[in-house]
C-alpha cells in the first residue's frame, strides 16, 4: 500500500505547483522535448482551462499534475509533495488524492453505477472507511447530487454518455479530493450534456473548494475558467497571442479558399456593426434579430451567419471598450500615446489627425482620466 | 462492515460466453487430467491384483521375473529350501503361462488367456469362489473361469448357467469350464484361468513339475517379513530372487511405469490435459485483460497498485480453476463409470485423486494467470491517457 501523505488534508498552499518544468519522451537520439520551462501555481477552488492545440504537451502536463509519471526536471508539487523523481509509492499515494476525469468515463462495464463509485471510496485507508450503510449513502449522496439518483443500481451499458461522465464525475469526487483534473471531459459528449457537465464540474469545485485543471478543445465551456492556461509547443504562451494568431489564422484560410464569400462576409459584417451600433451598444435582441434576418435574406450558412455576427459584435465592442472591464490607466494611455506617435510617423501632425485621435479617444472610451 | 468490491468475479461474469468457455474448457482439461491419471491407477492396481489380494508374505521368484505376466522359470526345489528356514509355515509353488482360448460361443474365435496352475491340496488363494470349488479341480481338464475377463473370451457366465455345464479348448484340448471366480483384467492379462497343477501341466505339455514361475511363501503368526525375507534370501542361491510382498508390487509397478511406454504415455496425457486448460485459460484471462486495459489504467490512475491488478488477475484464475474442476471431477466419476464397466479395470474417483489434480488445476490457472499478468504492464495511464 502506497504511503499516506499527512500534510495533504492540512495543506493550504497552492495545491498544485509547477516551477520550470520540463519533459522528454523517448531516449537517445529519439529523445524529443515535450515541455519547456513551464510553470504555474493553482490555488484551491480555481479552475483553469488547459487549452492548445494537439501535441502541445497539456495531456502530458496533465498527466504530471496527477502524479500519472514522475516529474523529469524542474520541480512539480502537488499538496507541496516533490514529484520529481518521485517513487511509484508516492504517485500511487497522490493519486489517492486527486479526482481524475477521463475523455471517456473508462467505467468498468462489468459493474453497476455504485459499484464502479465503490471502486474509488474503497481506495480510502481502512481507518477512514465508514459503515457499510454509512458508505452506500455517501454514495446516493454523490450519486444524487450528479444527478444520477435514480441510476443506482443500473448497469453501466443502461445509461447515455453523458450520464456515465456523471458517474466517472462522482467516482472522482467520492472522496473529496482537493485537485480534480479532468481530460476532454465534454469531447465525446453532445453540446448538451457537455455543456451539463462542465457546468456541473464547475459548481462541484465551488461548493468543495477543489482546484481544477480540465484539458479541452471545447471553446464552448471555456467560459467556467478563473484562469485559462494556453499552451503551444510545449511552452506557456499568452491568450491573446494565441486567439488573435487563432483569428487571423482562420480569416486568411476563408480569404484564400473563398475571396468571394470573404469580401461578402467582411462587407456585411462591416455593415451591420454600423448599424447595429450606431447607438453605440448592441444587445442580445438585435443580435438575435440580425441572425434572423441574415437567415432569411442572405444564402450564408449558419456558421457563416455566426462568424458574421462574431466579427460585428468584435468590432463593436471595441468601439464600447472592453466588454468586462474597461482599460486601466496604463493601457489607456499607452494606446494614446501609440496613436501619438503614428500620426507624427510621416513628421508632420496636422490638425486633422490632432481630430481624428480625439475622436477615436471620444469614440472608444479611453480617455485617460487626467487629462 | 467494510465491503470491497469483488472485481474478479465481476470481470469473469460479464461476457457469459467467455466464462462459459473458459468453464468448459478448463474442464476439458481436467477431465483429461482425470482419466490419465485414472487408467494410470487402475493399471498398476489391476497389474498388482494378483499380487495384493493373497495372503502370502514373501514371494520367490527367477532373477529374470519382471513382470507376473512374463514370470520366468526357476525350480521348484528352492521352494522347498525355502520351507525349512525358521519363521517360514507353509508355501505354495504357482505355474503361469498364457494359453489360447476358443470362445464357447464361436469356436473359429481364439484368444490368449492366462493360466493359474496351483496344487490344491497346497494353501491356495484366497480370492472369493476359489476355495469351495478346488475339488472339481482334481478331475482332469477341467478349470475355472474369470468371470471379469474381457468379453472376447465369450458369454462364459451365462452359458454355464443356461446348461449346467460347459466345455470348450484351451491349447487345443477339450476342457470343462467347472465354475467361476472372480480375478479381473489387468494391461497385460486379458482373462484367466484356474485350475490344479495336474491340469496345467496337461495344458502345457512341455512344462515340468519341477519349474515354478512363483513361489508363495507364508509366515507364522508375528513374524517380520523383512526378517525372514533376509534368511530365505541368505539361506538361497542368487538364482532365485526373494522379495516381500510390497517389493514385489513395487517391482510389478515398476515394470509398467518404465520399462514399457505405457506409464510414459499415462504421464503425457497429464501434461497434455494440463497444457490445453493452460492454454484455453490463458486465452481467456488474456482477452480479458486485453478488452479491460484502459478500465484498469483508470485504476491504476485512481491508486490502485499494480499488485491490485495482479491480485484481480489471479483471483478470476483461482474461480476458473474452481469453477472448471467441480463439473470435471463429476464428469469424470461418470466417465470412470463407464470405462470401467467396459474395460473391467477398477477406476474409481478416490479423495486423493480429486486432492492432487484439484492442485494441479490450481496451478494451471495460476501459470496461465502469470502469463496473462504480462499484459497489464501495458495498462500505464501515463502511455493511455
Amino acid at each position: 500500500m502506497a504511503p499516506e501523505l499527512a500534510s495533504a488534508a492540512s495543506w493550504d498552499g497552492p495545491t498544485v505547483q509547477v516551477e520550470k518544468a520540463s519533459h522528454w519522451y523517448g531516449k537517445g537520439a529519439l529523445r524529443k522535448q515535450i515541455l519547456f520551462d513551464v510553470s504555474t501555481a493553482i490555488e484551491p477552488g480555481e479552475v483553469v482551462i488547459l487549452t492548445g492545440p494537439s501535441g502541445s504537451g497539456k495531456t502530458t502536463l496533465l498527466t504530471l499534475m496527477g502524479a500519472l509519471r514522475a516529474g523529469q526536471e524542474g520541480s512539480l508539487r502537488i499538496f507541496g509533495q516533490e514529484l520529481r523523481g518521485a517513487s511509484e509509492a508516492t504517485l500511487v499515494g497522490i493519486r489517492r488524492r486527486i479526482g481524475y476525469i477521463f475523455q471517456s468515463h473508462n467505467l468498468l462495464p462489468a459493474l453497476d453505477v455504485e459499484q464502479n463509485v465503490q471502486m474509488a471510496l474503497q481506495l480510502q485507508p481502512r481507518s477512514e472507511r465508514a459503515g457499510r450503510a454509512e458508505e452506500r449513502e455517501r454514495i446516493v449522496g454523490v450519486l444524487e447530487r450528479v444527478g444520477l439518483g435514480d441510476h443506482v443500481t443500473k448497469r453501466i451499458d443502461q445509461l447515455s454518455g453523458g450520464q456515465r461522465q456523471r458517474v466517472a464525475i462522482a467516482r472522482a469526487l467520492i472522496n473529496k479530493p482537493r485537485v480534480i483534473l479532468a481530460d476532454e471531459p465534454t469531447a465525446s459528449l453532445d453540446k448538451e450534456s457537455g455543456r451539463d457537465v462542465a457546468d456541473l464540474i464547475q459548481e462541484l469545485a465551488r461548493e468543495e473548494g477543489a482546484s481544477v485543471v480540465l484539458v479541452t478543445h471545447d471553446n464552448r465551456i471555456l467560459d467556467i475558467a478563473d484562469r485559462i492556461l494556453h499552451l503551444e509547443d510545449g511552452r506557456v504562451r499568452a491568450l491573446t497571442d494565441a486567439v488573435a494568431q487563432e483569428a487571423s489564422d482562420r480569416l486568411e484560410l476563408i480569404r484564400t479558399r473563398d475571396p468571394g464569400g470573404f469580401r461578402m462576409l467582411s462587407t456585411l459584417s462591416r455593415a451591420l456593426a454600423r448599424v447595429a451600433a450606431a447607438d453605440r451598444s448592441i444587445d442580445e435582441a438585435e443580435i438575435e434579430t440580425i441572425r434572423d434576418v441574415l437567415g432569411r435574406m442572405t444564402d450564408l450558412a449558419e456558421g457563416e451567419i455566426e462568424l458574421v455576427l462574431g466579427l460585428a459584435v468584435d468590432s463593436t465592442a471595441a468601439k464600447q471598450g472592453l466588454p468586462r472591464e474597461r482599460l486601466g490607466e496604463r493601457e489607456k494611455a499607452q494606446v494614446v500615446a501609440a496613436l501619438h506617435a503614428v500620426a507624427e510617423a510621416d513628421g508632420d501632425f496636422c490638425d486633422r489627425e490632432r481630430a481624428e485621435i480625439d475622436a477615436l479617444i471620444e469614440e472608444l472610451g479611453i480617455a485617460p482620466a487626467a487629462r | 462492515m467494510i465491503r470491497r468490491v469483488p472485481l474478479a468475479w465481476h470481470q469473469l461474469r460479464r461476457e457469459k460466453l467467455r466464462l462459459l468457455a473458459a468453464i468448459a474448457g478448463v474442464s476439458f482439461g481436467v477431465v483429461l487430467i482425470f482419466v490419465q491419471l485414472g487408467f494410470r491407477a487402475a493399471l498398476f492396481e489391476s497389474a498388482v491384483t494378483f499380487h495384493t489380494s493373497l495372503g502370502y508374505e514373501v514371494v520367490l521368484l527367477s532373477p529374470k521375473t519382471d513382470t507376473l505376466v512374463g514370470a520366468k522359470h526357476f525350480a521348484r526345489s528352492r521352494i522347498f529350501q525355502a520351507r525349512g528356514i525358521d519363521g517360514v509355515e507353509a508355501v505354495t509353488p504357482v505355474y503361469t503361462g498364457t494359453a489360447t482360448w476358443r470362445n464357447p460361443a464361436d469356436l473359429a474365435d481364439t484368444s490368449n488367456i492366462f493360466v493359474f496352475g496351483v496344487d490344491p491340496s497346497d494353501r491356495v488363494f484366497e480370492w472369493p469362489g476359489i476355495a469351495e470349488q478346488l475339488d472339481p479341480l482334481e478331475v482332469p481338464d477341467r478349470v475355472l473361469f474369470d468371470e471379469r475377463s474381457r468379453p472376447e473370451f465369450g458369454p462364459v457366465a451365462a452359458l454355464l448357467e443356461s446348461q449346467g455345464s460347459l466345455f470348450t479348448e484351451v491349447n487345443d484340448r477339450r476342457i470343462e469350464v467347472a465354475g467361476l471366480y472372480r480375478f479381473g483384467t489387468s494391461f497385460g492379462i486379458d482373462g484367466s484361468l484356474f485350475t490344479s497343477d495336474l491340469n496345467f501341466r496337461r495344458l502345457f505339455p512341455d512344462r515340468s513339475a519341477s519349474h515354478v514361475d512363483v513361489g508363495l511363501v507364508y509366515l507364522e503368526p508375528g513374524r517380520s517379513p523383512d526378517g525372514v525375507r533376509a534368511a530365505i534370501a541368505a539361506a538361497l542361491p542368487d538364482d532365485v530372487l526373494v522379495l516381500t510382498r510390497d517389493q514385489f508390487v513395487a517391482r510389478e509397478i515398476d515394470y509398467w511405469n518404465s520399462a514399457t511406454p505405457i506409464g510414459f504415455v499415462f504421464g503425457f496425457g497429464v501434461v497434455m490435459g494440463f497444457v490445453v486448460g493452460l492454454i484455453i485459460v490463458y486465452q481467456i484471462l488474456f482477452a480479458d485483460v486485453q478488452d479491460s486495459l484502459k478500465e484498469y489504467a483508470t485504476l491504476k490512475a485512481m491508486g490502485y497498485t499494480h499488485r491490485y491488478l495482479v491480485g484481480v488477475v489471479m483471483r478470476q484464475a483461482s474461480l476458473l480453476a474452481l469453477f472448471g474442476f467441480l463439473p470435471a471431477t463429476l464428469i469424470a466419476t461418470l466417465l470412470y463409470g463407464q470405462a470401467g464397466a467396459a474395460t473391467n479395470l477398477p477406476l474409481a474417483m478416490t479423495p486423493e485423486r480429486a486432492a492432487s489434480v484439484l492442485a494441479l488445476t490450481v496451478a494451471m490457472c495460476c501459470v496461465s494467470a502469470m502469463l496473462a499478468i504480462r499484459k497489464l504492464g501495458s495498462a500505464e495511464p501515463a502511455e493511455i491517457f
